[in-house]
């Protein structure tokens, strides 16, 4: 007897779900190209580009949402959203929506718990809150001048922000959207990075060649740490205690230990670095290099550059860009 | 009468004053760049040795005049030492004002950023020049890194990311080709 269509939708789901879920599938980089208006999709086991998603102008942010599996990117000069429906494949992908998003919308980040979205307008100094499901506008907060980078802190119910015009990070009650005292730091701050375990937030300050080490129980800077030329973006590792920091200038990352504070080792990559995510085993790193117009893939261990993958004009990868298997 | 004219211009100094508050308020709320960076990557191959290329593309302070066109005349702060200041009078008038922030002779590879001036409708500005010998021959790679002139939405033309790629992409492309005859000559 032939099962029941019911059943049979069943099977097949658990099926697929299966497969996606195989281990050492292999994951993919969505990856904004500034210069080519689109979303290069790259598979990661040997670079292939298996997809472009055409975007909204000049797109730079972008974030990953696992359930619903959506990919959220920022186009400051279009100044909206674009929500890409990731399919069963990448070639199944398709942008869903746009969300007119202020004048200039740079960073964004998603909680996933809440299943909300924060994007910073960097031209009129406001976060925007989206449900990151309904995908509608729920509220936006005045914070400070050049909102760059945007960490959430889901266990404390903190949204921070990168204020890259006034060295400050501003912090804001995910609940009341209510704005706290702003945490001075480096100079020109504007990417974040938030350690859970050791309830720290680190910025890189561009203009400072530094990062600074947040104490977020004290809700002060700790510390201050000289890395590269044009710090830029950050991306913790929290299984090996390992910061990582693009140096735009020095065309290199600097690797920290979060235990020690000491920069460990500085490994050359592309030209230009910014975007940084890691493989969701967490043994490789990729970096984004935007005057290459390549994706450079290290050993998240040791850093040593492994293979270099072409990646489109002016990639950004400001963000989580990789998708979980 | 005196005392009037006195007092108009007292009122006319308020004026100007509250002004320039008013445009330093403006010029706060803008953004410090342009939307979106642009980049420019020239490259030139030169038949003749890398050190003779890098005495001239590496002398930071005195040397451009000798191979780039546009350039009339250069004077530092402090050589070829990294943080030094050079001022390049562009022929015609104009100026630039840049800063050394990396200077490597075993790699024959310079860095700098323009700290101010009004020859290149840029802004943020930062560029590389690297010499690469190649057997006898030479390369030299000029790239550049930076956002356009208007900082806000809808720039004027001259002021847009066309503007200011078209204007760097003049400086070096019209530099490479006359560092090449300029290093070619015997």
């Amino acid at each position: 007897m032939a099962p029941r269509p019911r059943c049979r939708a069943v099977a097949l789901a658990l099926v697929l779900l299966a497969l996606a879920r195989a281990p050492g599938a292999v994951p993919y980089a969505y990856i904004t190209d500034q210069g080519s208006d689109d979303v290069a999709v790259l598979d990661l086991a040997d670079g292939t580009r298996v997809a472009t998603l055409k975007v909204g102008h000049a797109p730079v942010g972008v974030a990953v949402l696992a359930q619903p599996a959506r990919v959220f990117v920022t186009s400051p000069e279009s100044h909206d959203v674009q929500v890409i429906a990731r399919g069963a494949t990448p070639r199944s992908d398709r942008v869903e929506a746009r969300l007119p998003a202020g004048e200039l919308p740079v960073g964004v980040a998603v909680d996933a718990r809440a299943a909300r979205l924060y994007v910073g307008d960097m031209s009129a100094g406001r976060l925007l809150v989206f449900d990151a499901i309904g995908l509608q506008a729920t509220g936006s907060v005045a914070i400070g001048r050049g909102p760059g980078g945007i960490a959430v802190d889901a266990e404390a119910g903190r949204v921070y922000v990168a204020d890259r015009d006034d060295d400050a990070v501003a912090v804001v009650d995910t609940r009341t959207l209510a704005r706290g005292p702003d945490i001075a730091v480096g100079q020109h701050p504007f990417g974040l990075a938030l350690d859970a375990a050791l309830r720290r937030l680190y910025t890189a300050n561009v203009y400072g060649n530094s990062v600074s080490v947040v104490d977020l129980a004290l809700g002060r800077r700790i510390a201050d740490i000289a890395v590269g030329a044009a710090p830029y973006c950050l991306l913790l590792h929290p299984g090996l205690h390992r910061l990582y920091v693009s140096n735009q200038h020095d065309d290199s990352i600097s690797i920290i230990d979060t235990q020690t504070l000491q920069v460990v080792t500085t490994v050359a990559t592309g030209g230009y670095p910014e975007g940084l995510d890691l493989a969701p085993d967490g043994n490789r790193l990729y970096v984004v290099n935007w005057m290459d117009d390549t994706v450079s893939e290290h050993d998240a261990r040791s850093g040593k550059l492994l293979r270099r993958f072409a990646g489109g004009r002016n990639n950004r990868g400001m963000g989580s860009f990789v998708v979980p298997e | 009468m005196k005392s009037n004219s006195k007092a108009i211009a007292a009122a006319r100094r308020t004026l100007l004053a509250g002004l320039l508050t008013l445009a330093a308020c403006a010029v706060q709320g803008a953004l410090a760049h342009g939307p979106s960076r642009q980049k420019v990557i020239e490259g030139v191959d030169i038949d003749a040795p890398a050190d003779k290329v890098w005495a001239l593309v590496g002398d930071f302070a005195e040397g451009w005049p000798k191979w780039h066109p546009a350039i009339e005349a250069s004077s530092a702060d402090n050589g070829n030492a990294v943080g030094s200041l050079r001022r390049l009078t562009i022929k015609g008038g104009k100026f630039l004002v840049e800063r050394l922030d990396l200077y490597d002779p075993s790699t024959m590879t310079l860095k700098y950023v323009i700290r101010s001036g009004d020859a290149l409708p840029v802004t943020n500005y930062s560029s590389m020049v690297t010499v690469r010998a190649d057997g006898n021959k030479t390369h030299v790679e000029w790239r550049g890194a930076f956002y356009r002139g208007y900082p806000n939405n809808d720039p004027p033309p001259e002021q847009n990311d066309e503007a200011a790629l078209a204007a760097v992409t003049g400086v070096y492309k019209t530099g490479l080709e006359n560092l090449k005859a300029v290093a070619e000559k015997k």
